[in-house]
């Protein structure tokens, strides 16, 4: 092979999606350690059982919130305060543009299209369902007397009680739709009651958070932000907005602008930043998220000062919002 | 030192580099990430092209690394094992659909437009039109090929990651290319590719 000429050169990955990658293997992997279990009926599942990404960081958070556990990482012999029972081969299912049906345990999951869901547990010792992208459906029977099933997106935990319920992902956020009975949401230490026929945004609860929260450092004019924040509402303890009052929840043409931006990142990367820099500019509970995503975006895209930028806009905006971290450290690989 | 002895204190070393990391030992295990990572990507890319799923695939193997890491033996080297995994990685995901291949506005935009450029732009799409072709051929062949050809690892060390014969092997990259040279007649740019990747070919 001497005498061949150049194979194309290999895109090598960013800095950044090499510690993303990292992050969210060893989050898989701390995941792994806190379940041990044999591996769940399927009828529909990847040839290949492979733990998730996002989520498992985000379970592994949760997880700790839920059993009230010290930080440390959840280890194999240490009991789940919550009565999760574990699973040693966990199994994931990606959907691209059909959706799929799963039946596992005992409930029934269709999981939405450009979606992926890792499945831990089974009905006898209990059921935790990460969900890493996109969205899935879930009908389980009431809890009473049987194991949890408890399901994670992102920054956010639902544990059933009993329902038919819907669970959508957009990066760290999430958003619950209750059809049937009622579950209980989770997120950063908060919780929240959802019954049927209400939603829950984690972005609603996020910015219910900061308001409640007000910091000077806040109101400092971004840059890059020309509009002002919506006037702070007292949202109520729970953060649930019953369908009948959509008011509260995301403008559904916000959130809708946001996810046709979050898919276009794949096809037209540069489209996408310039949507999310146009929804970050507006008003109203999606801004952060976009602002956040835009700066992402561009630092994927190599544009650093940009990314700088609009990341320390969303950290201006929003010292405390879920991305904080990220941003900074973000913030800090570009050497800004 | 002899090349024999090196080999024996590598083998030592990375079979106690697996045992701490079967133990749980988070410092060796990204050890073994920030080493093998390299390896792994360059694996992942050159059987299934430029993947929007990169990140995911490249998470996927070490994965199965870090699970399957009590099996390690030492009879060949960690990197070895890594890309083996990482083959099989790359060999599941195209069974479990069929990737697209890497549609060129997927790739960065390049923005000078001298001869580099024109360059670049012309080998992407030259890259970009064989992933497409081997997206038509039989998942072995298309791994035994791209690791050979696109690669150019010994056919010994082909027959080593995807836990075949030398036979099996030589008789996959063979039919692979054969497959191909017959797309190419229609397809004049992925013709020019494949002379420059073949043995001898080119300049």
């Amino acid at each position: 092979m001497t005498d061949r000429r150049e194979a194309p050169d290999v895109e090598p990955l960013s800095q950044i999606a090499w510690q993303r990658v990292e992050r969210d293997l060893f989050a898989a992997l701390d995941c792994d350690a806190a379940v041990v279990a044999p591996p769940p009926r399927l009828r529909t599942w990847a040839p290949w059982a492979l733990a998730g990404s996002f989520a498992a960081a985000a379970a592994t958070l949760v997880l700790v919130l839920l059993s009230g556990h010290d930080g440390g990482a959840p280890r194999s012999d240490a009991p789940r305060s919550d009565g999760l029972a574990s699973a040693s081969t966990p199994s994931r299912v990606v959907t691209q543009q059909a959706g799929s049906e799963i039946s596992f345990g005992d409930a029934m999951i269709t999981v939405g299209p450009a979606s992926a869901v890792t499945m831990h547990g089974d009905a006898t010792r209990g059921v935790l369902i990460l969900l890493e992208r996109g969205e899935a459906s879930f009908a389980v029977a009431p809890r009473a007397g049987r194991p949890p099933f408890i399901v994670e997106a992102g920054e956010v935990s639902v544990r059933v009680v009993g329902t038919r319920f819907t669970v959508s992902r957009s990066g760290e956020s999430a958003r619950v739709d209750v059809t049937e009975g009622h579950v209980e949401v989770v997120s950063r230490g908060h919780r929240a009651q959802v019954l049927a026929g209400e939603s829950w945004s984690s972005v609603d609860d996020r910015e219910a958070v900061d308001r409640h929260t007000p910091d000077p450092d806040e109101l400092a004019a971004a840059p890059f932000v020309d509009e002002p924040e919506p006037v702070a509402e007292d949202p109520g303890p729970a953060h649930v907005t019953p369908k009948a009052k959509p008011k509260a929840t995301p403008a559904p043409d916000q959130r809708a602008l946001y996810e046709h931006a979050a898919a276009l990142e794949a096809t037209d990367a540069r489209a996408a930043l310039a949507e999310y820099t146009a929804l970050a500019r507006r008003k109203g509970p999606w801004a952060a998220n976009a602002m956040y995503a835009a700066g992402r975006l561009a630092a994927e895209l190599g544009e650093r000062d940009l990314a700088i930028k609009l990341l320390n806009s969303y950290l201006t905006k929003f010292p405390k919002g879920g991305n904080a971290a990220d941003a900074r450290a973000m913030i800090e690989s570009l050497g800004g | 030192m002899t090349v024999r002895a090196l080999d024996v204190r590598r083998a030592a070393a990375d079979r106690d580099l697996a045992a701490r990391c079967v133990a749980g030992d988070r410092a060796s295990q990204r050890e073994v990430f920030l080493g093998q990572r390299e390896r792994v990507h360059r694996t992942l890319y050159r059987i299934l092209g430029n993947n929007s799923e990169m990140e995911d695939l490249v998470q996927e193997a070490f994965l199965e690394v870090f699970r399957s890491i009590a099996r390690f033996r030492g009879d060949s080297t960690l990197g070895t094992w890594c890309a083996t995994i990482a083959t099989r990685v790359a060999w599941a995901s195209i069974e479990r659909r069929k990737p697209q291949a890497t549609a060129l506005e997927l790739v960065p935009e390049i923005a000078d437009d001298g001869p580099d450029a024109r360059d670049q732009l012309v080998a992407r799409d030259a890259a970009r039109r064989l992933y497409a072709a081997l997206d038509k051929i039989p998942v072995a062949q298309r791994v035994a090929f791209t690791l050979a050809t696109v690669e150019g690892l010994p056919l010994a060390e082909v027959a080593a990651l995807t836990r075949s014969t030398l036979v099996a092997t030589k008789t996959r990259v063979w039919r692979a290319r054969r497959d191909l040279e017959r797309r190419a007649a229609k397809d004049p740019a992925l013709r020019v590719y494949l002379d420059e990747l073949r043995p001898g070919g080119g300049s």
